[in-house]
């Protein structure tokens, strides 16, 4: 018997029992669809991490005041604080970096033209620019001498353009830093949330002295104190180097002897995000397994209804072996029947998944993929479900006795 | 004289009923050559139809051998007997056996889709052999729509749609009118005269004797083999 021939046949008799079949291709399509819009959300929610590390900057290794232990009691503040001198020294110092960003930053007050907002004041140096992947929109960065100075400029980000601005360009306006008056020079691009939920746009760059000694300074601070130094690797691959260097080079500026906990952390952002990823993979995996019984469900109910077929057209397959098909060609029609069943069940389950993601992503607010892989897949595999489970349907009808098939009522 | 085209020698069949033997067939003989018409009567029970299903290739004997057209069944594989079931010999049943799902012509038409050959104008094939069974206007027509009669020619124009030697026929008229039924065995005789030959199983002594050959059953055995001088020939109808 040709497939076309096989085909043929296996529509009609689908044809003739309109609601069953419709019915049994509606488990593979609760199944198919299942799969994929599951591991579609998890998919999502890896490349949202993914966008996230790359928006954080990539390469970045974050040096961090440590803990100070006074007996039982760990806290932040006390310990040896870093400094814009710990900055320079690793960037002279230590192979692969790029740029070593001191970061000293805090909250602000920001009046404009009586409309006030709090923002987060970050005071850096030009390398700021680099370490952080941050572009600007209009304006200019500063220049080197305002970076080595306190000089009263600003470069402020979107959400402030928005809050203080209304839309009005701010480029040479004058806004108050805590009730400094600080000339906008440039708006950063965009970047929406970070990784943490922050508003990255929601911040104002500055000299670094000009937040060390006019925003952010008195109190207890030292001079040069920076909350953090932002450090960017060469290349991807030197990012464990650098860490390594950095914590040795560390050590030796406060004088720690190897046994000696150390008074800061050295993070590689990726590192933090990889553990993040690797959750997110175990979710999408128990998903997509938890859907795939669905799947195999399904499977369960072609083989239940082909088996009532096989019995309820017994005397039909006996006839077709008495005119001459081997036990093969009504092998073949009842598995084409099954494979079928899978394959439009199957077709309409990615049409339903892409649905179901969509709605998800719009409502939900959850960020959804689909990777046509998984599309390929999932449908093989319904076919494959079709196949499999028609099998053994298929193989008691080839088997019966012709005559006995005949002969059945 | 030539090979029969059909040998059974010592054929027997037994089947188990419960601790019980029960002896189908006990040692049938038999030739028949091309071109006969042979009827084969006897009691219910008595093995006639157990001995077309062993011609048929639909069931293998328990002992014995049948060769057909120079083919040994009991060596032959599972795919050369289906070739055999679809190409040498055409199968009509008692109850007719159509698929109430498709047409006259697909119905006729079925038994196409299992040949491995590559034949020209398969629904013209159809076509003529339903309109060889007086029927070339029914053919959209779905069992249901149609008499018992005209049923069974369908049944009889899907027997000869793959051009069969031998035509085995169990019971042919058993669901029909004994007008329609006389209906039937014209349209056999003719096919008869046209060449093929035809195995006919009755109960009815009228219908066996429109075959020129009568055989006689009994507790699995032939009792009789006898010519029939006394040819009936019903005529054949228009519709």
């Amino acid at each position: 018997m040709r497939p076309l021939a096989a085909l043929r046949l296996a529509t009609s008799s689908l044809k003739a029992h309109k609601l069953r079949s419709a019915l049994t291709i509606l488990g593979i399509i609760i199944g198919v669809a299942s799969v994929i819009t599951m591991v579609a959300i998890g998919q999502g929610a890896r490349q949202q991490i993914e966008e996230q590390v790359r928006a954080l900057g990539t390469n970045v290794v974050m040096l961090l005041p440590g803990f100070n232990r006074s007996g039982p009691v760990r806290s932040s503040s006390g310990g040896t604080p870093l400094t814009d001198r710990d900055a320079a020294a690793i960037a002279r110092r230590v192979s692969g970096v790029e740029v070593a960003a001191p970061i000293r930053q805090g909250s602000a007050q920001l009046i404009y033209a009586g409309r006030n907002w709090s923002s987060t004041v970050v005071g850096s140096t030009a390398d700021i620019f680099v370490a952080r992947d941050l572009t600007l929109a209009e304006g200019r960065k500063f220049s080197d001498r305002e970076s080595r100075s306190p000089a009263k400029v600003a470069i402020i980000g979107q959400t402030v353009v928005k809050e203080l601005f209304a839309g009005a360009s701010p480029l040479g306006q004058t806004i108050r830093v805590n009730r400094v008056p600080m000339k906008v020079v440039g708006v950063l691009e965009a970047k929406g949330q970070n990784a943490m939920g922050q508003d990255q746009d929601d911040t104002v760059l500055v000299p670094l002295k000009a937040a060390q000694s006019r925003l952010l300074g008195g109190r207890s601070r030292g001079a040069g104190e920076v909350n953090m130094i932002a450090i960017k690797a060469r290349r991807a691959s030197l990012v464990g180097q650098v860490q390594t260097e950095v914590d040795a080079l560390m050590r030796e500026r406060q004088r720690l002897r190897p046994d000696q906990e150390a008074g800061f952390a050295v993070r590689s952002l990726s590192e933090l995000m990889a553990v993040r990823t690797q959750t997110t993979n175990t979710m999408t995996g128990l998903l997509g397994a938890i859907a795939s019984v669905a799947l195999v469900v399904g499977g369960i109910g072609i083989m239940n209804i082909m088996l009532v077929s096989v019995t309820e057209r017994t005397r039909e397959i006996g006839l077709r072996m008495a005119v001459g098909a081997r036990p093969e060609d009504i092998l073949l029609q009842f598995l084409t029947e099954a494979g079928l069943l899978a394959l439009i069940g199957g077709v309409i389950g990615v049409l339903l998944a892409l649905a179901l993601s969509l709605a998800i992503a719009q409502f939900a607010g959850w960020s959804v993929s689909i990777d046509p892989a998984i599309v390929l897949v999932s449908l093989l595999f319904s076919g494959g479900v079709g196949v499999v489970f028609g099998f053994y349907p298929a193989r008691k009808a080839a088997r019966l006795n012709p005559i006995e098939a005949l002969r059945h009522d | 004289m030539s090979e029969p085209l059909i040998r059974c020698r010592d054929l027997t069949k037994h089947f188990r009923m419960g601790s019980e033997v029960v002896r189908a067939l006990d040692g049938v003989s038999l030739d028949i050559a091309r071109g006969e018409f042979v009827a084969i009567m006897g009691p219910s029970g008595s093995g006639k139809s157990t001995l077309m299903t062993m011609i048929g290739a639909l069931d293998t004997p328990t002992s014995g051998d049948i060769i057909i057209d120079g083919t040994a069944l009991a060596e032959a594989s599972p795919s050369a007997l289906a070739d055999l079931r679809g190409r040498t010999i055409g199968f009509v049943f008692q109850q007719f056996n159509l698929l109430s799902r498709l047409s006259a012509l697909d119905n006729v038409a079925m038994p196409q889709i299992y040949r491995r050959d590559a034949v020209a104008d398969l629904r013209g094939k159809a076509i003529d052999c339903l309109k060889r069974v007086g029927l070339g206007d029914r053919m959209h027509h779905l069992p249901s729509e149609m008499s018992g009669g005209q049923q069974q020619r369908v049944a009889i124009a899907r027997a000869l749609v793959n051009d069969p030697l031998i035509l085995l026929a169990d019971e042919p008229t058993g669901a029909l009118d004994s007008r329609t039924g006389a209906e039937v065995i014209a349209l056999f005789q003719a096919l008869n005269r046209e060449g093929i030959t035809i195995i006919l199983v009755t109960h009815d002594a009228q219908v066996a004797r429109a075959a020129r050959r009568i055989l006689r059953f009994r507790d699995g055995r032939i009792v009789a083999d006898d010519v029939n001088t006394d040819v009936w020939t019903p005529a054949p109808s228009a519709a």
